[in-house]
């Protein structure tokens, strides 16, 4: 099976000869070379640099980091369970599909109890946690767009 | 090319494929009762985003229904039986189902004990009930794995959601530094546990206990096999916090919200012994005489877990504190029952004496642990100031911590004393009579703290002027509570032939 | 040596490398890349005992959503230069590398043991054939399944170990009712935090029988305690 391999090898190799020689070689060889210390700077879309990237990031991307985790993990049982599904429903074991298919009912099922608590419980929603905004705004996003859609129509209305 | 998608025709593997459905089908439905609490976890979920906040506290009702059910129907369904389920990944017999009842009772009296403390008040409490079932449901899966892989998940499945309950307040700053500590050694003791569980997988081939336990009684004196059940030990050790693996206990306890401390105390200890149990039993009880320097292993660890958590109590002054060294030094108590598991001298064997034990235990900590929670609703304080002159602020509660304070040093006619002497016996019966005496002196060291707070309680000037209207604690509800466990922790000592009739019918199936 | 050999050790010393690398940077965000390529590398390892499956899931899950939140706990504390902490003094580092290596014999003395390997292959157990693994590799006309491979996963996780696979998702469950708990700002904090205001969190110690801060704790409760009586 080490055969297979030696495509992978054969592709990595071109790969990092590829990149080497056109970055480090060729674009060497051929790009003029003029130092200058703006070029050393980061570039950040064409702006210039406002202090460090090193900034404290908001919990919400952990908390969305770790709901994505949990779903991640579901996929991962779904792929095999996809692979074996339809060779047992058609061959060789009489109601293991079925069988099958309620394992995994069960298992999604519990774990859409879970996505329901994340998504009423408002984890989900990307601008609740300002506090003063959120008066009037409950769990559900619905009425967040009608009134921004009311502040869209304001000015034109006026002008 | 990379096989990544046979199709599945494979006739061999789709006869094996159903032969274990089959096993599974049949295992469905004795498995109600796990299936209960996981309905219950979900539900308490659903409930707790239909509720509003103030009203989520009553979700303990859910909460206690879904234990009682679970409780009949383990006693009405499996009380009898001894089996394997599910291709033998768990087993059922009354050793299991003794220890559910057990853990059942425990959830139910923190599920209760919860309900009335006072930093619960004002927080959403369905998640915290839905997340203690999970926990409960985890060890259920400990006392009745028959597999190294039931083993993992069940720890898993207690470790997880016990490390939040630890938080659960988590605003408070004690509680925090509790949760982490418990995160960073739990973590770290199911990781070396899972290795040895990996290394004794790697030398078998299966997960089975049953090959596993055939495997090492034929390779007791190979250093590998001895160094993979050392590693899967150092699992065991640190939930039933025994020394070494104790260092988390006295800061968590101390730090966690009182219900889930007793929760940790008795509910994950008992947990702990009961996997402890099973892999003993499985590695030793057949190995006969050729299995003893295990024993000796184990009545090391014992004699160094109650001469540990012994000599820590004397100088405590937080009883939650005390209360978990306390707590270690019984876990060493119980480890020195366990010496017995492999002879066939005794009367009742090393199993069937710990789990009786953990049923005294479970009502004296439990009652010690309410008595804490009445003090701290009234007073909000833990240490030991707080519990000055309660004698005569409140007779009841002072009695009721009394009486579960003599059971817990071991003087009859409680519980404790009962369970100790049954612990004591099998140890002296197994020979191990420098065991037998290193726990008497550990017994008397441990009357110098339990009686110090009886001294405290009845003897120091009050905290409080006589006079002030605060001086009368009434802690009404929590009075009979532990009122209740009082009349437990007496009953039992006082029907020792009932109870250990009872645990000398646990035997352990393997395979 | 076999290709197979090469290939390992090279893997093997990108892995342990990786992985040391990774123990001994000071900058979290260093140590979490450096433990990326060591789980990348065992991914490799996975599939080189022909497992794709594995190896394809040791990717996507740990190299690539686990370190994900990695960085993002780290992002989230937000470590500055000055507050990464100081390298440890060199006695205290030799004293670790020791105990590294004491605890490195004792893992890889298993390898090299004598005589289990050979009663693990004696001892192959004959019972309870039926609930065993299947037969290594399947002689049915078509495609065969190997051990490892990924229908074989399918089999077992779905035949014989359901209820481990089932129990998981209780676990993942709890996992995110967990995180949200610990997670979730608390915009109404204020009725919970005047309920335990009045307790003073007594400062914990790491040794057991501390003296000095069990002193300290009773100093720092009792003036509680004198609370509702005045």
């Amino acid at each position: 099976m080490y055969f297979d391999f030696a495509n992978v090898l054969v592709f990595l190799l071109f790969g990092i000869a590829f990149v080497i020689l056109n970055v480090a070689v060729l674009s060497r060889l051929m790009r003029p070379t003029i130092r200058q210390p703006d070029k050393d700077t980061a570039y950040e879309c064409g702006e210039p640099v406002i202090g460090s990237s090193w900034v404290r990031y908001d919990m919400r991307f952990y908390t969305v980091a770790l709901i994505f985790i949990v779903f991640d993990v579901e996929v991962a049982f779904l792929y095999p369970w996809a692979l074996v599904f339809k060779g047992l429903k058609n061959a060789g074991a009489p109601g293991g599909g079925m069988f099958v298919f309620i394992e995994m009912l069960v298992f999604v099922a519990i774990l859409v109890v879970g996505f329901l608590y994340v998504w009423v419980r408002g984890d989900l929603e990307w601008v609740k946690s300002m506090p003063e905004s959120q008066s009037g705004q409950g769990s559900g996003s619905g009425g967040t767009g009608e009134r921004a859609k009311q502040r869209d129509a304001a000015p034109t209305a006026r002008s | 090319m990379i096989p990544l998608a046979e199709s599945a025709t494979d006739p061999s593997l789709a006869h094996a494929f159903e032969r274990s459905l089959e096993g599974i089908r049949e295992s469905v439905a004795l498995f109600l009762p796990e299936a209960v609490l996981t309905g219950a976890i979900c539900l308490l979920i659903v409930l707790d985003l239909l509720m509003p906040k103030r009203q989520s506290r009553f979700l303990m009702f859910v909460a206690l229904a879904a234990v009682v059910g679970a409780g009949a129907l383990i006693f009405f369904m499996r009380s009898t039986i001894n089996q394997p389920l599910f291709n033998g990944l768990i087993v059922i017999d009354t050793f299991a189902s003794f220890l559910h009842i057990v853990l059942l009772l425990g959830a139910a009296i923190v599920i209760a004990l919860s309900y009335v403390y006072r930093d619960f008040e004002n927080r959403r409490m369905g998640e915290y009930y839905a997340i203690m079932l999970a926990s409960l449901l985890g060890m259920f899966l400990m006392a009745s794995a028959n597999d190294l892989l039931m083993f993992v998940i069940g720890v898993e499945l207690v470790s997880i959601p016990s490390y939040i309950l630890v938080v659960y307040t988590k605003e408070d700053r004690a509680a925090t530094e509790a949760g982490l500590k418990y995160v960073l050694y739990g973590s770290f003791a199911s990781g070396v546990m899972i290795y040895g569980l990996s290394l004794l997988y790697g030398l078998t081939g299966s997960t089975n206990l049953a090959d596993v336990s055939r495997f090492i009684v034929g390779n007791l004196d190979s250093f590998t096999v001895a160094v993979a059940s050392l590693m899967a030990f150092a699992g065991f050790a640190f939930k039933i916090s025994a020394v070494p693996f104790h260092w988390w206990a006295p800061d968590v306890y101390q730090g966690a919200p009182t219900p889930i401390t007793a929760f940790l105390a008795v509910a994950s200890k008992a947990a702990g012994f009961a996997l402890l149990i099973r892999f003993l039993d499985a590695a030793v009880a057949g190995a006969g005489e050729s299995a003893f320097h295990w024993l000796n292993a184990i009545a090391v660890f014992a004699a160094l877990t109650m001469t540990v958590g012994n000599l820590a109590a004397l100088w405590q002054e937080n009883m939650k504190r005390l209360l978990a060294y306390s707590s270690i030094a019984h876990a060493g108590y119980m480890l020195m029952g366990l010496v017995a598991i492999g002879s066939s001298s005794a009367a009742m064997g090393g199993h069937q004496v710990v789990a009786f034990y953990l049923v005294a235990y479970l009502f004296m900590t439990l009652g010690a642990f309410v008595c804490v929670v009445a003090v701290y609703n009234l007073t909000g304080v833990e240490s030991m100031s707080g519990y000055r002159g309660l004698g005569r602020r409140s007779p009841m509660l002072a009695f009721s911590m009394t009486i579960f304070l003599v059971s817990l040093i071991g003087l009859p006619p409680t519980a404790g004393f009962a369970g100790k002497f049954q612990l004591f016996a099998a140890a002296i019966n197994s020979g191990y009579l420098w065991l037998a005496v290193i726990g008497g002196i550990n017994t008397a060291i441990s009357c110098y703290y339990y009686l110090r707070v009886m001294k405290v309680m009845y003897l120091d000037e009050p905290a409080v002027e006589p006079s002030s209207p605060a001086f009368v604690l009434d802690a009404q509800g929590l009075r009979w509570f532990a009122g209740v466990l009082v009349a437990a922790v007496l009953l039992v000592g006082i029907m020792v032939d009932l109870v250990a009739r009872v645990t000398q019918h646990l035997i352990i199936v393997t395979g | 040596m076999a290709a197979a050999d090469v290939i390992f050790l090279v893997i093997s010393i990108i892995a342990v490398g990786a992985a040391a690398l990774a123990v001994t940077r000071k900058n979290p965000i260093y140590s979490a890349l450096f433990m990326m390529v060591t789980l990348l590398v065992v991914a490799a390892v996975f599939q080189m005992l022909s497992s794709p499956f594995l190896a394809v899931m040791q990717v996507l899950l740990y190299a690539g959503a686990i370190m994900v939140l990695f960085t993002f706990v780290i992002m989230l504390l937000s470590l500055r230069p000055e507050e990464m902490g100081e390298t440890a003094p060199l006695p205290q580092r030799i004293f670790a590398a020791v105990v590294a290596l004491g605890v490195f014999a004792l893992l890889a003395f298993p390898a090299i043991e004598p005589g289990v390997p050979a009663a693990a292959a004696s001892l192959a157990p004959p019972a309870a054939e039926a609930v065993r693994f299947p037969p290594a590799a399947g002689t049915g006309d078509g495609a065969t399944v190997e051990f490892g491979a990924t229908a074989y996963f399918g089999h077992t996780i779905f035949g014989r170990f359901v209820l481990p696979f089932e129990l998981v998702s209780i676990l993942v469950l709890a996992a995110v009712v967990a995180v949200m708990v610990l997670a979730k700002r608390d915009l109404s904090k204020r009725d919970v935090a005047d309920d335990g205001s009045d307790r003073d969190p007594p400062p914990l110690s790491v040794s057991a029988a501390h003296a000095g801060s069990i002193a300290s704790l009773a100093t720092s409760t009792q003036p509680t305690s004198h609370g509702p009586g005045a």
